[in-house]
């Protein structure tokens, strides 16, 4: 019997010896994302990029001649939760954290990374009170922010429309959406000739297409953001056979709306981040496809730029100490990224924390339930 | 007058789900005076288990039909079996077995999210996607099928109350519960058919919802609010109450969206502002129950 237990006093001996050399061999980044919460679905999305980022990355040696680990945390897209995960992740000795979970998650996560001063990146969030609403000199949006989407999409409906109507549905980004639309185009001199809003739990919107008939638009402008309703919208829409040319926000660059009503989105115009002519991104598509068999888009573009801005800022910090990290990261310059329109960079200062490029959200037009080439680009 | 027949489809097509949602809970309610909202969970589990039969296995809509009604309907009779009928018989309050189903609408809900995800599905309708042409009305094929099935089930429903042995022991126990076991009515037997009946209603409701709008875990709670509301309306105690309640309901949102001078965003909450209006001045619905007949 004691001959047994000094065994396994032994082995525990040397497993507990072994983990921190173990941790010594690689660096650890944290992910804060969401698994079960409203942000699941894109967050897994992004999740997928940043993995095949992992792959490669290791595959070619890592960062500073150690590998990269992942740790993964769920925030349930829970704001409190989030910076909860960010003060354990930054207790386990995370060198930076990458968050994919929504831009009201982030904001609260915000305050647990300055509070503990640990980099973050925010990898996809798009509100642009990231960057403005607390001065934390730890974070860093590599998302596209919501005015730089609004700007290029509006300098695209100057060129040729003079009335328009907004669909919206009752959902907060939704509502946020239609208050920027119907503001940012009376400002662009734009006549909103009618609003209409879908109810959640509705089974078509026969009554408002029939609204948006009436008032003869030169285009309407969809600000929709929850799948069903923006279902039930769009077979409406169809179903009258209504002439008019749409334009989306930045929500219809997510696949999910073109498999839950096939075909009925084809000849919408979106806003993107996606330039699949830009040779970086080209590159990425083909790695992707190689290793998934599937496309990628937006969102998972957004997973893998982060994880490689992250090891860029490693490397010329040339170490996992946090605060050379974070210093790092606010001298980005010109960071060939995946996202964003040819020619664009991503860049940092340290009183520029969101780096994507001001020209480099494109709009995109939805052919034969595939998005298709970007027609328009910057503003 | 196009746009009125383009409305009358949307009403015929939203109103018949809605008074299957309704139905569902009038033959649960009845025998029982139990209210059941986990009946709106249930209803999302039809279209997820539809998806699954249809879609994953591959199967004819003929042969899912009976496989997907009867899953709703075997979560109505567990249900009643594990959570009801021991509260009952145990005489706990009347609002026990409420809050008990309110459990059981949270473990649905949580159990769609498990299986199925939080993405919605997208869910073929048996007919297709090619519209189809009535004479003047052209509409989706889903939206005659909606209509078609809403009025099978209710004339199905009214033959079995008013024509049926069954039926008229399942009324029996909702005039007098302990009347109707008195003179040899299997309560029991009664309750559990009551609640595998509103589950295979309810599922077919969330089924034929689904090509409308796609299938997503959180089309639950919308249906039970707008099923209990067409109840309200048309009155507890009648089937043809039921029907009558929901095609008012989608008719009364419908012109409201379409004709009220007011913005859509708005006009949306007109509907049950009426509700609460109607309540006050007929609490018992358009169609009395039979107690007092």
């Amino acid at each position: 019997m004691p001959r047994m237990l000094l065994i396994i006093a032994g082995v525990i001996t040397v497993l507990v010896l072994s983990a921190p050399a173990r941790a010594q061999d690689s660096i650890k980044i944290g992910i804060v994302t969401d698994h079960t919460g409203n942000a699941a679905e894109f967050a897994k999305i992004e999740e997928e990029g940043l993995e095949l980022a992992l792959k490669e990355i290791n595959a070619a040696g890592g960062v500073l001649g150690k590998k990269i680990e992942l740790s993964y945390e769920d925030d349930e897209d829970k704001p409190a939760l989030s910076a909860t995960k960010v003060r354990k992740l930054a207790s386990s000795g995370a060198a930076l954290i990458i968050q994919l979970s929504s831009s009201t998650s982030t904001q609260q996560a915000e305050a647990a990374s300055l509070e503990t001063k640990i980099p973050h990146i925010g990898a996809n969030q798009s509100a642009d009170t990231l960057v403005t609403k607390l001065d934390n000199p730890y974070f860093f949006l590599a998302g596209m922010p919501g005015s730089i989407q609004f700007k290029t999409l509006l300098a695209f409906m100057r060129k040729q429309y003079k009335t328009a109507a907004i669909f919206t549905d009752t959902s907060a980004i939704a509502q946020f959406l239609a208050k920027t639309f119907r503001e940012g185009g009376v400002a662009a001199g734009i006549k909103i000739v009618d609003e209409e809003t879908i109810e959640s739990g509705a089974t078509d919107a026969i009554a408002q297409v029939q609204h948006i008939r009436n008032a003869n638009p030169d285009v309407v402008l969809d600000a929709g953001n929850t799948i069903s309703e923006s279902a039930a919208f769009y077979r409406s829409y169809r179903q009258l056979n209504l002439p008019y040319p749409i334009l989306a926000s930045y929500n219809k660059s997510i696949p999910r709306y073109l498999e839950v009503v096939p075909h009925l989105l084809d000849g919408v115009d979106f806003v993107d981040c996606f330039d699949d002519e830009k040779p970086e991104t080209k590159t990425f598509i083909e790695h992707f496809k190689a290793d998934r068999g599937k496309e990628p888009f937006s969102l998972t573009a957004f997973g893998y730029n982060a994880l490689y801005l992250a090891k860029d800022a490693i490397d010329r910090a040339r170490s996992a100490d946090r605060e050379k990290i974070k210093d790092a990261l606010a001298n980005t310059h010109d960071f060939k990224s995946v996202i964003g329109a040819r020619g664009t960079t991503l860049n940092f200062a340290p009183d520029h924390r969101a780096g994507f490029p001001e020209q480099g959200a494109v709009i995109r037009v939805i052919e034969n339930n595939r998005h298709g080439k970007a027609i328009f680009a910057g503003y | 007058m196009r746009d009125f027949v383009e409305l009358m489809v949307s009403v015929g097509e939203a109103g018949g789900i809605y008074a299957l949602v309704a139905l569902a809970f009038l033959v649960t309610l009845r025998p029982t005076g139990v209210f059941n909202f986990a009946l709106g969970e249930w209803a999302g589990l039809g279209a997820f288990v539809g998806i699954a039969a249809v879609v994953w296995l591959r199967l004819p809509y003929l042969v899912a039909l009976p496989l997907i009604v009867g899953s709703t309907a075997l979560v109505g009779w567990v249900s009643e079996r594990f959570t009801v009928r021991p509260l009952i018989e145990h005489d706990a309050p009347p609002l026990s077995p409420v809050l008990a189903l309110l459990g059981v609408m949270t473990m649905t809900h949580e159990g769609i999210v498990f299986f199925f995800g939080t993405s919605n599905q997208f869910a073929p309708s048996p007919l297709g996607a090619a519209p189809l042409q009535l004479g003047p009305i052209v509409a989706p094929s889903q939206s005659f099928l909606v209509i078609g099935v809403t009025a099978a089930v209710f004339a199905g429903a009214w033959y079995f109350f008013e024509r049926t042995v069954w039926g008229r022991a399942f009324e029996a126990v909702a005039v007098d519960r302990f009347a109707a076991g008195l003179v040899g009515v299997n309560l029991r037997l009664t309750s559990t058919l009551a609640f595998a009946a509103g589950g295979a209603i309810a599922g077919l409701a969330g089924l034929l919802q689904s090509p409308l709008t796609s299938a997503s875990y959180l089309m639950g709670l919308p249906l039970a609010v707008k099923g209990f509301s067409a109840l309200v309306i048309g009155g507890m105690g009648r089937v043809e109450g039921a029907l009558l309640g929901g095609l008012l309901l989608a008719l009364l949102e419908r012109l409201v969206l379409r004709y009220a001078p007011i913005p859509s965003g708005y006009a949306i909450g007109v509907p049950l502002l009426l509700l609460i209006l109607f309540l006050l001045v007929r609490p018992t619905g358009l169609l009395p129950s039979k107690t007092i007949r």
